[in-house]
């Protein structure tokens, strides 16, 4: 109880002691017994006064801490030097560890013989790991944003420019030195359109997720109107906001794209003419057709079968080629999908004979889809039923509608499909090896464009196989609970 | 409209297609006029009054598209159905712009060249 014989301005000290919360103030002996206990201590340190005076101080510190002597240096050091500052992990009575910031001096008696020490700690965890995290993410960005080619910003919430690539700076032509800190719009006015980044920036910024890209249209001095990619991102959350927008140059893409459009659309023209005219002579051939050789009349067929397929397979690959480039378009519109089901089974039932269709069901199955490429699926999904089962004699279609969504199963009586091979049905030209080997043509493109339909449309498709048994190919519509 | 008279003009520029189009029809008892460019839609359609077009899309000089429209403004041609015949994939979008009643994609079917004429008529009142 060595404090207690220090009578000079005792009550003033214990006073200052007590009014403190956020440190803990404790004294200990020569031998770092602990002497006395203030409420800031056992705030942080989570010890009552009656608990722990006349216990080591050591109980404070981790045992890593321990065990290098780092109490008894600090204690050293602090008589040394009349005090010594630490910064170090500290243990509570709860055991957990906390980061704190302390300093030791030397307890002195009136006639300046060494009684004891002082200790005052403050908890600086939560500052400590505000700064450490705030640091670590400063360096992150710095890190990215100078490993990226592209022409990236970062702004902080007041749009005042933080940090830049050197592609940013090539690209809108700017002055390296003279940006950061400066306004983003004042930057780059002249050029880009200001409003139009104006408008949409401010509009992006209002986004929760701030994944809201647009474009804006820039004048550069040497290479003329540009059509500029914009897309901002979140680096930190507020109250630190900051983010990010990466620039990208679209105008060469778009020209290429819109090349390739018209290319695509212009050799599907091309070859479509001649294949007409094959194709249209060719069934006058065959209608004209009379006491031919049998290989005449062979070559007649073959010659009509190969045509329709090459017309069929160009269609498939300019469907394929929209929905690459995403220029596959839908048109949505609320329709029976009973009724449309009901319109190809029986259009099936003129055109082939060597199946019969079976579908029956009579369900008010309203859908919002594209009635014309709905169609397409299920005739394609039909025509697969009936070509892949040639020794079956029926296909069976089913309309049930389960959790609000509208289900048109097709089953066949036919060949089944491999566990192998599940996996390559709706890919592009997935088809399959014992598909191949049967010789039934196909383009391999059907199902892979029937799978991208029903997604688009938010369905889902698939099927159920045995092999030897047949297969039911399905697929789902959300049904249409609106109004009509 | 009724089923006046069957007889058609067909605007394309392909040579082989009229061909086609000209045997299978005048098989059937059709009267086929056939021109391989647009010129003069107005005139030819009024002097030869057919009882259904067939309009190409790409055919000189003005395309179909405009051929097709002078014809849906013309107030004595108007109601003369039009069948939008392309190899463009986009055909119903093109023969919607055009103002057509109908249209058949190229490569056709011949069978399918009697029904759209067939659907032609009957859909015009």
């Amino acid at each position: 109880m060595s404090i207690l014989s220090v009578e000079k301005g005792e009550a003033y000290y214990r006073n200052i002691l007590k009014s403190i919360k956020g440190y803990a103030v404790f004294t200990t002996d020569k031998d770092g017994i602990i002497t006395s206990w203030n409420p800031g201590a056992q705030n942080i340190l989570l010890y009552k006064a009656d608990e722990i005076i006349g216990k080591n101080g050591n109980i404070l510190y981790i045992p890593e801490d321990i065990n290098a002597r780092v109490p008894d240096i600090e204690l050293a050091t602090a008589l040394q030097d009349g005090k010594a500052i630490n910064e170090r992990f500290h243990v509570k009575k709860d055991q957990t560890r906390f980061w704190g910031s302390g300093l030791v001096f030397p307890l002195l008696d009136d006639q300046e013989n060494h009684i004891g020490f002082t200790k005052i700690m403050r908890n600086v965890s939560d500052e400590e790991q505000a700064e450490v995290n705030l640091r670590e993410e400063q360096t992150l960005a710095q890190t990215l944003v100078s490993a990226f080619n592209e022409p990236i910003v970062v702004l902080n919430s007041d749009l005042k420019i933080i940090n830049f690539t050197s592609a940013f700076v090539q690209y809108f032509s700017l002055n390296k030195t003279s940006i950061t800190g400066k306004d983003f719009y004042e930057i780059m006015d002249g050029g880009v359109n200001i409003e139009q980044l104006h408008l949409k920036l401010e509009e992006a910024l209002k986004n929760e997720n701030f994944h809201t890209d647009f474009e804006v249209a820039y004048i550069h001095t040497q290479r003329g109107a540009r059509s500029v990619y914009v897309k901002p991102r979140r680096i930190y959350q507020p109250p630190n906001l900051l983010f990010s927008l990466e620039f990208e140059d679209l105008t060469e893409n778009k020209a290429v794209m819109e090349e390739k459009d018209v290319f695509i659309s212009v050799a599907s023209h091309e070859i479509r003419t001649p294949i007409s005219v094959i194709k249209a002579y060719g069934q006058i051939l065959s209608r004209e057709l009379k006491d031919a050789k049998p290989i005449v009349t062979k070559a007649v067929i073959k010659i009509n079968e190969q045509i329709s397929y090459m017309s069929s397979l160009i269609t498939a690959l300019l469907d394929t080629s929209k929905i690459t480039t995403g220029k596959f378009e839908i048109e949505l519109e609320v329709f029976d999908l009973c009724n449309l089901v009901k319109e190809i089974t029986e259009g099936f039932r003129l055109t082939q004979t060597s199946h019969k269709i079976i579908f029956t069901q009579e369900k008010n199955s309203m859908v919002l889809a594209d009635k014309v490429r709905t169609g397409s699926v299920i005739t394609n999904l039909l025509s697969n039923a009936v070509k892949y089962s040639p020794n079956a004699t029926e296909v069976r279609v089913n309309l049930d509608i389960i959790d609000h969504q509208v289900k048109v199963s097709i089953h066949d009586y036919g060949m089944g499909i491999p566990d192998i091979e599940k996996g390559k049905l709706f890919q592009r030209f997935g088809r399959t090896e014992s598909i191949k080997k049967t010789k039934i043509p196909g383009t391999g493109l059907g199902l892979h464009l029937s799978a991208e339909i029903i997604k688009l449309q938010g369905g889902e498709i698939g099927f159920t196989t045995e092999v030897g048994k047949g297969s039911t190919f399905y697929f789902t519509l959300p049904l249409y609970e609106g109004e009509v | 409209m009724n089923y006046p008279e069957k007889r058609i003009i067909i605007f394309d520029d392909d040579e082989d297609i009229l061909a086609i189009c000209s045997y299978v029809l005048e098989e059937r008892g059709w009267e086929v006029h056939t021109f391989t460019d647009c010129n003069d839609v107005i005139e030819r359609v009024s002097s030869i009054k057919p009882s259904v077009i067939l309009m190409d899309n790409w055919i000189p000089d003005a395309g179909g598209i405009v051929a097709t429209q002078l014809l849906k403004k013309n107030e004595e041609l108007k109601n003369t159905p039009v069948i939008y015949f392309s190899a463009n994939n986009d055909i119903h979008l093109l023969a919607d712009n055009a103002g057509a009643e109908t249209f058949l994609a190229k490569p056709f079917d011949i069978d399918e060249l009697e029904q759209v004429i067939h659907t032609a008529l009957h859909s015009s009142v």
